[in-house]
């Protein structure tokens, strides 16, 4: 018994070890930056392997060594709605070889305050692939256009279901179509993107947001109807969708993949990740194993991301201020 | 049928099963090896396939898939700690009628039991697949809360014999399973301002803790005796008899198997625990279950196969990923260009058709395989301790970190080690808390979306499918609390006449 006493005070004792520790990381040093990156860079993508977030950043990471001579490794992080992931970065060496792939959940996420820490502490390094998102309902639905159901809102406040996931970016499209269109739609937790393709199909909710590649296929097959595309801008993709800026809602929202590092990483070092990614821009086999998967390259340098990031993070606190102030 | 001729001249060239039988191999070893499932097997393999053309990079992963869920029969017959999630309820019967001395018999029947579940869910993703994942997409939050509320009911079923420590270890299992970010408002609950800890606990840690880990200390301490092994059973070490005695079992366990497959979030690691409860209450020798009962091997191995199929017949006829696995075969798909959709059946007929292929060919393959490896696995067995337990160790510490490649998740795992340890020591069932981690944070998930669509209580009882599994659940328990009593009433009244 003894024995056994002894073994489980010790497993305890390690776990509290290991549980503390926020420090933030050190400088590189002048020869650090010079010789980058002479090692493996890890990213960091707080999403699991196969979806669309790790498929663009394995296609950006299968690429780029082109232009950027470093072996890239994903690491994959996707518990704590990506806490874990974004604190790895936040807190490591300023020298460039953990840098963080995501997209604005990390603005939503900060502003449901699920995240600590907003993305203004961290490098903005670049931009990548983007995806534009749609509004879809179901073939069978009376709507035809965001006006038609923007209409019917209008008289019948909260009978609109939107199938989303709660404090997630897909949240936040909802929201933002009912501040812009001034109406109240009903927003329901419904889960991840396949369970709200369920729950489209099943019935259960009036109105979903997906990815455009997704939405052809569905639009195709008779069981969604596509009412506007979240962007100011058709999708080169899809030219025949309409958006809703030209419907006169100015509901934007493309998911747009950043890349990060830590705060106040040397300007050099983002300078030679800006140049390769420049040219990884051009490259027509990253292109076009980007198209396969419905995604566009975004080409942003630091500053230009920098700002966007800003914006973004901005736009996520006006919903959330608007998604709390309905509540209290 | 020319399509057919199509896929199968292009399924069938000698490189494409040369990878198949590659793709079964690897899943195999990632489902044997504890710590190693077949999601990572899975997420590691599919950027290999994208030098590949569709076809050979599907008919591979497909392979993996199956593969992986068949392979963790190995480690949970001869080890007690199952291989992968899918086959934790295999290792309640298959270890113990190893260690009875019957591992051939043990692996026999989880081989016969995977072809016999796999099969089954073959036929269904084949012929009926548009039918049934049309009807699935009708379940909506109030369904799915009562049907895991059933599910959840069956923790009773796998705590007869000690229903007190049974029900206490399934409120542990709840109790693990509300750590973290709370469902929907992400609240934060048992955090202890831990980063790491608000994403909850990790199910890969939780299991390799309370299996592997526990039952290494447990062998340390010395409480096991070994047994003398019999080598020598011919063929699969079963008689045709036994299988047909189990048929209702299996066809049962098979159509659990297909359901979880299908239902999104449930799966393969689910099924096998709900199948095995599902025999135990079904079983005239229930008390048997735990100690060997080959009923349980069957209920298991069937019905975590099954699954595997099962989770196809969403993704090829809508698009939608059954479980984790599938989810990232779809990620592996659209890379090859091909967007799996509703429209995945009618404008790629060739590619449903070699995943159709290359699932049936998988099966023959894992069967070839276990059945030749069988007598080799089975060697581990006379491995001695000193050698076994520290490799098996530093394999459950990968598989623990690679999950969120989190060092955190390591000592998670040593702490339920340790718990695990413990509990078992004292006479405490592990599969009622397995049951309620997984299914706790579901069930609460659930009943917040069901009630935040409607807002009223009610609506549970008067949706037919959702107030019909309620009322199974409910049944369930008063059904089995009554038997155990009547058990414990003839225990006593024996115990007396024995006086």
């Amino acid at each position: 018994m003894r024995k056994q006493g002894k073994m489980a005070a010790v497993g305890m004792g390690v776990l509290i070890l290991a549980a503390c520790s926020t420090s933030e990381g050190k400088q590189a040093s002048e020869s650090d930056i010079a010789a980058y990156p002479n090692k493996t860079i890890e990213i960091y993508v707080p999403a699991s392997p196969g979806g669309q977030t790790d498929t663009a950043a394995r296609v950006m990471a299968k690429h780029l060594p082109k232009y950027l001579e470093a072996n890239i490794v994903i690491v994959n992080q996707a518990t704590a709605g990506g806490a874990l992931a974004f604190e790895n970065v936040r807190a490591s060496d300023k020298d460039g070889y953990k840098l963080l792939f995501h997209h604005q959940a990390l603005h939503t996420a900060h502003a449901v305050r699920q995240l600590e820490h907003s993305t203004d502490e961290l490098t903005a390094i670049g931009t990548y692939s983007s995806v534009n998102q749609v509004f879809v309902v179901s073939a069978n639905s009376p709507f035809d256009t965001l006006g038609d159901l923007v209409a019917f809102a209008e008289d019948n406040p909260n009978e609109v279901t939107y199938g989303s996931q709660i404090g997630g970016t897909t949240h936040f499209m909802g929201e933002l179509l009912g501040i812009e269109s001034g109406t109240e739609i009903k927003i329901l937790d419904v889960g991840s993107e396949s369970d709200r393709m369920t729950g489209l199909l099943g019935g259960q909710i009036d109105l979903a947001v997906t990815g455009v590649g997704n939405v052809l296929n569905y639009v195709e097959s008779g069981d969604f109807k596509a009412i506007g595309v979240l962007a100011d801008e058709r999708d080169e993709l899809a030219p025949e969708l309409e958006t809703t800026v030209e419907q006169g809602y100015d509901v934007q929202f493309p998911v747009v993949h950043t890349l990060y590092g830590p705060g106040d990483m040397p300007e050099e070092i983002v300078e030679k990740w800006n140049e390769a990614t420049e040219k990884l821009a051009e490259d027509e086999a990253y292109n076009e194993e980007l198209e396969k998967t419905f995604q566009q390259h975004t080409l942003m340098n630091s500053e230009e991301t920098t700002i966007f990031s800003q914006e973004e993070m901005k736009k996520a606190q006006r919903i959330a201020d608007e998604l709390f102030s309905d509540i209290q | 049928m020319d399509v057919l001729i199509q896929s199968l001249s292009e399924a069938l060239t000698p490189f494409v099963i040369l990878l198949m039988a590659l793709g079964v191999l690897i899943g195999l070893i990632f489902g044997t090896v504890p710590g190693l499932t077949a999601t990572m097997g899975m997420a590691l393999f599919v950027p290999f396939t994208f030098g590949l053309d569709p076809v050979p990079g599907i008919a591979f992963l497909i392979c993996l898939h199956l593969g992986g869920v068949s392979g963790g029969l190995v480690a949970s017959t001869l080890l007690g700690i199952p291989g992968t999630p899918s086959s934790i309820a295999t290792t309640f019967d298959a270890y113990p009628m190893s260690k009875n001395g019957e591992p051939l018999r043990a692996l026999g029947i989880g081989v016969i039991a995977s072809l016999i579940g796999g099969a089954l869910s073959f036929v269904a993703l084949v012929t009926i697949s548009p039918v049934i994942s049309r009807f699935a997409v009708q379940m909506g939050p109030f369904e799915f809360f009562a049907l895991i509320f059933f599910a959840l009911s069956l923790v009773a079923v796998l705590a007869k014999g000690s229903m007190l420590k049974g029900i206490t270890a399934g409120f542990l299992g709840l109790a693990a399973g509300i750590v973290g970010f709370a469902p929907i408002d992400g609240l934060q609950r048992y955090t202890l301002g831990i980063l790491e800890l608000k994403g909850g606990i990790e199910l890969l840690p939780l299991i390799m803790g309370l299996f592997a880990i526990s039952q290494i200390l447990i062998e340390i301490l010395g409480d096991s005796k070994s047994q003398d092994i019999d080598f020598k059973a011919k063929g699969f070490a079963i008689s045709l008899v036994e299988i047909v005695k189990n048929g209702w079992n299996l066809v049962r366990s098979s159509i659990i198997g297909i359901a979880f497959g299908i239902l999104p979030g449930l799966g393969s690691g689910t099924s096998n625990l709900v199948a095995y409860a599902q025999a135990k209450q079904a079983s005239k020798t229930s008390e048997r279950f735990g100690k060997g009962a080959p009923e349980g091997i069957y209920a298991s191995e069937s019905a975590n196969s099954a699954s595997v199929g099962g989770s196809l017949i969403p993704m090829l006829s809508l698009g939608i990923p059954g479980d984790t696995v599938t989810a990232i075969l779809l990620g592996g798909f659209m890379v090859h260009g091909l967007q799996p959709g509703p429209l995945f059946f009618t404008s790629n007929p060739h590619i449903v058709n070699v995943v159709f292929i290359a699932f049936f060919v998988a099966m023959i393959f894992v069967v070839f395989f276990q059945f030749f490896g069988m007598r080799l696995f089975t060697r581990v067995l006379t491995v001695p301790k000193q050698y076994l337990f520290p490799v098996i160790f530093v394999l459950t510490i990968v598989g623990a970190y690679t999950t969120n490649s989190s060092i955190f998740d390591i000592w998670v795992m040593v702490l339920f080690g340790v718990i695990g340890f413990f509990l078992v020591r004292n006479g405490f069932p592990i599969a009622p808390m397995i049951l309620g981690f997984i299914l706790g944070p579901l069930l609460e998930t659930y009943l917040r979306r069901a009630l935040m669509t409607t807002g009223n209580p009610t609506d549970f009882f008067t949706n037919p499918i959702s107030a019909l599994f309620i009322l199974a659940g409910i049944a369930c328990v008063i059904f089995t609390l009554r038997s155990e009593i009547k058990d414990k009433r003839k225990q006593s009244t024996n115990n007396t006449l024995n006086l």
